[in-house]
């Protein structure tokens, strides 16, 4: 990722937050939560800081620390978990809005939170799958064959006990991201344990 | 598929991880390679038959049995 992609990146997302935090203040200028959506530009702050104090260590390679051997810059690791941690705080920040009293337009805007973490985690994904090389590629491809299906398969089979009472009432749509984050783990290492 | 590559590794004392370093792969891209359990694509295997100065159908050649053919 060089310099003008980084920068485009933070202004992107900036100006994504920018955007909604206008139009949660202009549908609903009474409202003192609105504060709380600056809470969403906390975690920019480390991803400013960092990649400007590494200076030439940004661009130094390194591997991923999680046993696969991809060896990518120090940037995009430190976007991938900065991104990875917008993304989340905001899924949880969009979730406590939810429970709100607050205006249709309102819910709107904060309904929208999570997405512009959500792209940038994204960008940043597919920035990282450039520097794998083909035998990892395949690797992920199997895991994400092994982890959609699986992730799919919890979720149908939970919707199905839940109808037949076997389970408690869950919100079905909040258990589906969960599980594919749980299901890609066990799948990265069948993946990577038949090729060992 | 089967190949050599282990064989013309260990004749030029390569470690797994040099030879990766010089094809541009991970390690373990090549040890699954040795190991048969990965069938590189063409240009990686155009790039390892490059390093070892011999043509592809000296590394890798078909298996006998026709796994993987």
């Amino acid at each position: 990722m060089d310099h003008t992609m980084k920068w485009f990146g933070i202004l992107s997302i900036a100006l994504a937050y920018g955007l909604l935090g206008c139009l949660m203040i202009l549908s609903d200028p009474g409202q003192s939560i609105w504060i709380w959506f600056l809470v969403a530009f906390i975690p920019l702050t480390p991803i400013t800081i960092w990649l400007i104090a590494l200076g030439e260590k940004r661009n130094q390679m390194v591997g991923s620390g999680c046993g696969c051997g991809v060896k990518a810059p120090l940037s995009i690791h430190l976007w991938l978990h900065q991104t990875t941690i917008l993304w989340i705080v905001t899924m949880f920040m969009a979730d406590q809005f939810a429970k709100q009293d607050l205006s249709p337009a309102f819910r709107f805007a904060t309904s929208m939170l999570p997405l512009p973490g959500f792209v940038a985690v994204a960008l940043v994904e597919l920035a990282y799958v450039k520097y794998m090389d083909e035998f990892q590629r395949r690797i992920l491809l199997e895991a994400l064959a092994i982890a959609f299906p699986a992730a799919l398969a919890v979720c149908f089979i939970g919707g199905n006990m839940q109808e037949a009472g076997v389970i408690s009432a869950v919100n079905i749509n909040k258990m589906i991201w969960p599980w594919m984050v749980f299901t890609i783990i066990p799948a990265y290492a069948i993946a990577w344990w038949r090729y060992r | 598929m089967k190949n050599r590559l282990r064989v013309l590794r260990a004749e030029r004392e390569w470690s797994q991880a040099e030879l990766a370093d010089r094809a541009g792969v991970s390690r373990q891209a090549i040890n699954a390679i040795e190991t048969g359990k990965y069938d590189p694509s063409l240009p990686l295997a155009f790039k390892l038959s490059r390093l070892f100065e011999l043509p592809i159908e000296e590394i890798f050649f078909p298996d006998e049995n026709g796994k993987n053919e």
